[in-house]
């Protein structure tokens, strides 16, 4: 038996074949004994690791165990970016950041001194989830989105209609 | 609302007062869900500190994130889902950290063990189940990393090859090879499961 | 950093007025031109491969994307550019970029800090991307992400 056969095995066992290869590897089943035994083997170990109870005992009260989760909850709250501004007062900002900015500047200058004006960072909103639309029926997408960098991952699954992938020509790109 | 009622609320209850800024009724939602989360933590880690910090912070990202939870899934199933991808990066980023072994270049380039004949089960030899349960969480830290996640993913978060192969950001065919290759290790490791031929 | 106002030549009294006057004007400038833009996304959009060779040719990622990245479950832990576009977007337009041969991306701004990224050959992701949002996008058998963000 190949290693190819005993992963399609693996994978009938586990439901994860179309209904026309899950019918041909029964009937396989059914008359090899080396498969048979396979079968049985891997079906008695996901048994075994099904029927233990899959749960350590949390080493900490309820009290203390929560009392972290409390100071981070409210320590994040206190570090979290403003959500974004819209309407009359976001076009406000508009106006009067780069208006302070430049007042700043006007003052630096004229002191004397060229420093480079201090940066006002821009107040970050938080992102929504993405809204996905795949291109074929086939696809997929997962999306894995990290708070604290601002970062969203879309992850398209399936075979694109597209180059294979790419290998830098030597010296870099543009 | 006192703290009885609260832990009378179901959880899709306990989850609309906690949107509306209710701490104590997200506090009743991690007394009852932390046990099962932190165990998800431990089986996939396999240290009590990384597990305990992982879970911390994930309820911390529950929190954060309440405003996004459907309620299509159980908030149980969602917040494992949280763990889960919190695990992921944390053993990820600990590969990194470790230097390469033989075992662990072989494991990650699915090195598979020689095809084994299949052990042949004796169903009717019984194992006490709190013994059961010590061989099989010893032989579920022996196995790596990559291959007790997938084993973990599969056996006891009834995820789909597709699913756990994009939760670990690998294909669909290293995530079926590792499975065969958690399973039949473990096979072999719990002596009292088999007979040897 | 230097500047053009022509009253640094002379840091003396008399020429604060004129430096005040200058920068009286100046300070409506920045609302003009903020209203000329209103609606407008400056946006920055890098092709960048990933890989697990220390040794891969090309240039690096800036720090900052590299930090971002290799927090995500990507499976790569090296990554270098291929391409890198800046570009502006009016309100309710779209623009199509390529970023190399084998990437092009249109970028519609909906408005409100909003966009429409589509991925040819993949799909179509909607969401808001404020200044330090990172939207990344990729897929299965490709070896490479397009990172999108607001320019600085």
């Amino acid at each position: 038996m190949t290693l190819e056969e005993q992963l399609k095995l693996q994978a009938w066992l586990d439901g994860e074949l179309p209904p026309d290869q899950a019918v041909e590897m029964s009937a396989w089943v059914a008359r090899d004994p080396a498969a048979a035994d396979l079968v049985a083997e891997l079906r008695h170990t996901r048994r075994q690791l099904r029927s233990v109870e899959d749960a350590p005992a949390l080493p900490e009260t309820r009290e203390f165990y929560w009392s972290k989760i409390e100071r981070d909850i409210q320590g994040s709250a206190a570090r979290s970016p403003a959500q974004a501004e819209s309407g009359l007062l976001g076009k406000l900002r508009l106006l009067i950041l780069p208006t302070a900015a430049a007042v700043v500047l006007t003052v630096v200058i004229w002191a004397g001194h060229l420093y480079p004006a201090p940066v006002v960072p821009a107040k970050t909103a938080e992102a929504d989830t993405p809204a996905v639309e795949t291109a074929l029926a086939s696809m997929d997408a997962t999306t894995y989105r990290d708070a604290r960098e601002g970062t969203t991952l879309v992850w398209f699954t399936d075979t694109p209609r597209k180059a294979p992938p790419v290998t830098p020509a030597p010296g870099g790109p543009n | 609302m006192t703290g009885n009622a609260l832990s009378t609320t179901a959880d899709a209850g306990l989850v609309k007062l906690a949107r509306h800024g209710r701490l104590e009724a997200f506090e009743e939602l991690v007394a009852r869900h932390r046990d099962k989360i932190y165990a998800r933590a431990f089986s996939l880690t396999r240290n009590e500190d990384d597990a305990l910090e992982l879970s911390q912070t994930a309820w911390v990202r529950g929190w954060q994130r309440l405003k996004q939870f459907q309620g299509d899934a159980g908030f149980a199933t969602w917040m494992t889902r949280i763990v889960i991808n919190l695990c992921l990066d944390h053993l990820r980023r600990q590969q990194r950290q470790r230097t390469s072994s033989l075992e662990a270049l072989l494991e990650a380039n699915d090195g598979l063990e020689p095809l084994l004949p299949a052990t042949t089960v004796n169903p009717t030899e019984g194992l006490e189940r709190t013994e059961l349960r010590r061989l099989i969480d010893g032989a579920l830290g022996r196995l790596s990393e990559d291959h007790r996640t997938v084993l973990v993913l599969h056996e006891f978060e009834d995820m789909e090859y597709k699913d756990i192969a994009q939760a670990m950001g690998c294909s669909t065919g290293t995530v079926m090879s590792r499975l065969f290759y958690a399973r039949r290790k473990l096979a072999a490791m719990l002596p009292d499961l088999r007979q040897n031929k | 950093m230097k500047s053009s106002f022509p009253c640094l030549l002379n840091l003396g009294s008399t020429s604060l007025p004129l430096c005040a006057a200058i920068m009286l004007l100046g300070l409506g400038l920045p609302g003009l031109t903020a209203r000329a833009a209103e609606g407008d996304l400056s946006l920055q959009a890098q092709w960048v491969l990933g890989s697990n060779d220390a040794a891969a040719n090309g240039k690096p990622v800036a720090p900052e994307i590299e930090g971002k990245l290799k927090k995500l479950p990507l499976k790569w832990q090296h990554y270098t550019l291929l391409g890198t576009q800046s570009f502006t977007v009016a309100k309710n337009d779209a623009k199509t970029v390529i970023l190399g041969a084998g990437c092009e991306i249109t970028v519609k701004n909906l408005g409100g800090e909003r966009v429409e990224l589509t991925l040819a050959g993949r799909g179509k992701i909607t969401q808001s991307l404020a200044k330090g949002q990172t939207l990344v996008t990729g897929g299965n058998e490709e070896n490479s992400v397009v990172v999108l963000r607001q320019a600085n």
